[in-house]
């Protein structure tokens, strides 16, 4: 049998949280911190010309408002890489918006926590390649979770796994993990969540929260991730994109190297 | 007919990341909303991200099909992005309601497989290297073997001569990235957001006469 191969790099992914314009930093999404300019911030990803980047508007889930122009005019006006977008999108109308900004993809949490539906509607308007959904959980105890919900909506009674298969059968075309316990603490990712959600679906998983260091980086794509989100990592540590790059690289990771 | 590339805007697009890439190697472009408007253009550019049936629909609806055939026959130069190449073919395993394709292309598209027990996770998302299959390729002449590309996409173009395909990638399957015949071309990546090497072939493209 020929051997199957592909040639696909490792992501690494810079999320950048905006708040009430300004970029900021989170622990355990609290105590925010204020890290500057959105603009200016984008650019200088771009100049470290990296993989991709994911926006996250936290003002929306908080206030339940809509999608955020002024957010996406700025990363349509600023961004060379490929880009996608979060906060506030509750119809397709607002998905579309997002496409015409030129977001690559949409970054959807507590829609589809409220209307699971909305999933395959999304997904057959715009196809499954562009919808990101992403998923929040506490760990509650060993290998007990809960979906965590910015928008205190209730989810006492959706079973993790039972969810991320839903979004998977109703076509999502990626999910992202955040453990909220882990988020922002620089002590590496929860990889007790990864590893069976691997095993249950067949579409790309992003893990996000808790990467503090480039080696932290390695066992959730050597688990099978195709592509580690992180954000402190690029603002408080000394690390440059390269770097994280080149360290995976020398373990073996797949990446691109530019 | 106007120097410059008209892109086809049929509703769900990433246009603005397109015209900007344009912008960047001072090719002027005009967003195309009328099908009216289509011939004055030498070199057109079918972007599209959404599904097969949507965007064949919406071409039908705004009366881009009909036109779109008239100025392939006469030789003007269309690209096809991502999606929009797909469109060039004749049918895809994606239509849920049987669409014919544009038909510029011979040959179907198919849906990536998902290989349990594989690394093999569909959509195929991310940097993926370019093997390029043909010399003298007009649309990849500044591009080196192996290059990295962005592509986000569960479905792929099977050509049915080989001899259009201009380059390919694997990704459980070696299925073709890059197609080219006379003035029809279609890449499955996304070079408005490959940087240098993209730009490279938005360029080429533009200067196709």
């Amino acid at each position: 049998m020929k051997a199957l191969n592909t040639n696909l790099k490792k992501r690494v992914i810079p999320i950048i949280l905006v708040s009430n314009h300004q970029v900021v930093k989170s622990k355990e999404f609290k105590d925010y911190r204020v890290f500057g300019n959105l603009a200016q911030t984008i650019n200088v990803f771009n100049q470290r010309n990296v993989d991709e980047i994911i926006v996250l508007d936290i003002d929306a889930q908080k206030k339940k408002s809509k999608i955020n122009l002024d957010i996406l005019k700025i990363l349509s006006r600023n961004t060379t890489m490929p880009f996608s977008y979060g906060g506030g999108i509750q119809t397709i109308d607002d998905i579309k918006q997002c496409l015409n900004f030129g977001c690559d993809k949409v970054v959807i949490n507590s829609k589809f926590i409220q209307n699971i539906k909305f999933v395959s509607e999304s997904a057959q308007t715009f196809g499954s390649q562009c919808i990101i959904a992403s998923v929040d959980y506490n760990i509650l105890n060993k290998n007990n979770f809960q979906i965590f919900s910015h928008s205190k909506l209730k989810t006492d009674n959706l079973n993790i796994k039972n969810y991320i298969n839903d979004l998977n059968r109703l076509g999502v075309g990626e999910i992202i993990i955040t453990s909220v316990n882990h988020e922002g603490n620089l002590k590496g990712y929860d990889h007790s969540l990864l590893q069976s959600i691997l095993n249950e679906v067949d579409i790309p998983i992003l893990i996000n929260g808790g990467c503090g260091k480039p080696e932290d980086m390695i066992q959730p794509l050597l688990l099978g991730a195709e592509g580690v989100c992180a954000s402190s990592i690029f603002f408080y540590t000394q690390y440059a994109y390269r770097d994280i790059k080149n360290i995976l690289l020398r373990n073996k990771i797949k990446v691109r190297i530019t | 007919m106007k120097n410059s590339v008209g892109i086809i805007d049929c509703g769900i697009n990433n246009i603005n990341s397109l015209q900007k890439a344009f912008n960047k190697i001072e090719v002027n472009t005009e967003v195309v909303r009328s099908y009216k408007n289509l011939q004055d253009f030498s070199h057109i550019v079918l972007p599209g991200v959404g599904s097969f049936d949507k965007g064949m629909e919406n071409l039908k609806n705004m009366g881009f099909i009909e036109e779109i055939h008239k100025l392939a026959e006469k030789g003007n130069f269309i690209l096809g992005i991502c999606l929009g190449m797909q469109l060039l073919f004749e049918e895809s395993k994606e239509s849920l309601n049987n669409y014919s394709g544009l038909s510029l292309a011979k040959g179907k598209c198919e849906k990536l497989k998902i290989i349990k027990d594989s690394k093999i996770r569909v959509p195929h998302m991310g940097w993926n290297s370019l093997k390029i299959k043909k010399k003298d390729v007009k649309l990849l002449a500044n591009i080196e073997d192996n290059s990295d590309f962005y592509f986000v996409h569960s479905y792929y173009v099977v050509p049915e001569s080989s001899n259009n395909i201009a380059a390919t990638c694997n990704h459980g399957v070696e299925f073709t990235a890059v197609y080219e015949s006379n003035n029809i071309f279609g890449v499955q990546f996304h070079p408005e957001k490959c940087l240098k090497n993209g730009l490279n072939i938005l360029k080429q493209f533009s200067q196709f006469s």
